[in-house]
């Protein structure tokens, strides 16, 4: 299953630039402000059944407060590239120690609502890294099986009136947290460069 | 609703939507081997499938090997079991016995647990509470689609080789077994009396308050403390007779948030088949 995901992923050595994949989308209602780069990671522990980790905000971040989300954040001006942003963020938000993470490439970066362009890093995390949310960003963490991500009857689709327009969504419902917005569209291009849509 | 990766209580289940859960009824007599199954067919928690501890949860064909009393199922066979009873990936699993949950529960549990999947729970207080509830139950077995599942067992959560247990660095082993039989005062079931070199006993009734309940975390924490002394959790090995009940310390640790411990497979019925192994008797 992680080769899978690996071989459907832009490589290392080439870290995505530019406007991301919904750029035309996100023109219509944002303008062509400048977007702040950030960066997330999708890790994935390693084991027999590999598990995505994702967070749970909590409700007093001014930002997506109790939303489901990756960890990862704006990239920092000391922050060389988006890989540096991403183990940093994961670093401060979750605890994971960034000797325990390996990457593996990129998606395809995504720009959101609220005026962020962000390049995601795809890496494994070893099976038996402790994470230590931090009390102030993160509610909870939780991690959902690659295997059910994959599961075609899991990626519920739907639309959504925004500003006149009907504009198609996806999410997934793992236990109960609903994972939708733009950690879910990123979930949706990391599927759909997999060829699983 | 949140998933459940250790126990779960009576009203948390009765809560569950049916289509977000996969319940699994345990129940097993070891004195009457078709017992368990009857009682699942004259009454059920609604929506349950059957597991049988021999048939589903054991390779029975490889008794003869010392592999214990209940080897393990192949990664195959067990997937087989999860397709059968049409298993998808994330999906909530229940598993309950007769109560408190000790036995066949407990083994499907840990067998979800080795092959990566964290989204199954043992039902607190088992079928008795359930009862004791006043909940609903039914007769009808659910018709539910199969599934293709292939699974991969994590080696990593499991000792069957038992030159490993005396192997540098030793593991912590905990035998669950009660204590006269750890002792070696009595065997009702296996060809000698006693226990592994340098196990310790923590018997597996041990978990539960008189109300047929588990302790609070932190009460368990205190008290597997005790038991591990210096060594963590990562290096403790769980045995009892034959895999099943062992599962059960294992259970109360990763409740108890001490988490990484392993099981000993074959445990003492796989120990003791081969008669040259050591043996000890009395309280160490």
């Amino acid at each position: 299953m992680m080769d899978e995901l690996e071989a459907a992923l832009r490589p290392l050595s080439a870290p995505p630039s530019g406007p991301g994949w919904n750029h035309a989308e996100m023109t219509e209602l944002l303008g062509s402000s400048l977007r702040l780069p950030a960066a997330v990671l999708v890790g994935f522990r390693e084991g027999v059944q590999p598990r995505l980790v994702l967070t749970v905000r909590t409700d007093q971040l001014q930002a997506h407060a109790g939303q489901v989300a990756f960890p990862g954040g704006r990239s920092d001006p000391g922050d060389g590239d988006a890989l540096a942003t991403a183990l940093r963020e994961s670093e401060e938000e979750i605890g994971l120690d960034r000797a325990l993470v390996k990457p593996l490439g990129y998606l395809d970066r995504f720009e959101t609502i609220s005026g962020y362009c962000i390049t995601p890093v795809v890496a494994r995390i070893a099976a038996d890294a402790r994470l230590y949310p931090a009390p102030a960003e993160v509610a909870e963490v939780f991690e959902v099986p690659l295997a059910f991500l994959l599961e075609p009857a899991n990626l519920r689709r739907y639309t959504m009136e925004f500003r006149g327009h009907a504009r198609p969504m996806v999410e997934f419902i793992h236990g109960g947290h609903r994972i939708w917005g733009a950690t879910a569209a990123m979930l949706y291009n990391l599927l759909k460069r997999m060829g699983r849509t | 609703m949140t998933l459940r990766t250790t126990l779960i209580d009576v009203a948390a289940l009765a809560a569950l939507p049916a289509n977000e859960v996969l319940v699994v009824d345990c129940r097993i007599d070891l004195a009457d081997r078709t017992q368990g199954e009857r009682s699942y067919l004259a009454a059920h928690i609604p929506g349950a499938v059957y597991a049988d501890l021999e048939r589903d949860l054991s390779d029975m064909s490889r008794v003869a090997e010392g592999l214990g009393r209940h080897p393990l199922p192949s990664s195959a066979a067990f997937g087989a079991v999860l397709g059968r009873w049409g298993w998808t990936p994330g999906l909530q699993v229940v598993c309950y016995d007769a109560g408190p949950g000790a036995l066949a529960a407990a083994r499907l549990w840990w067998l979800l647990r080795l092959a990566g999947v964290r989204e199954a729970a043992v039902l607190d207080g088992g079928f008795a509470a359930w009862q004791a509830a006043g909940q609903p139950l039914e007769t009808a077995v659910p018709a539910r689609t199969p599934t293709r599942v292939t699974l991969t067992w994590d080696a990593r959560q499991v000792i069957v080789d038992h030159a490993a247990l005396h192997a540098a660095p030793a593991p912590l082993l905990i035998d669950a077994r009660a204590v006269a039989r750890y002792r070696g005062e009595i065997e009702p079931l296996d060809r000698a009396a006693g226990h592994v070199p340098g196990a310790r006993n923590r018997p597996y009734l041990d978990n539960l308050l008189a109300d047929g309940h588990f302790k609070p975390p932190a009460q368990l924490r205190e008290e597997f403390a005790a038991v591990l002394g210096e060594a963590t959790p990562d290096q403790v090995v769980h045995m009892c007779g034959s895999g099943v009940t062992a599962c059960y310390n294992l259970l109360a640790m990763e409740h108890a948030g001490l988490t990484g411990s392993r099981l000993y497979a074959p445990s003492w019925s796989g120990w003791v088949s081969d008669p040259s192994r050591p043996v000890a008797t009395g309280n160490a």
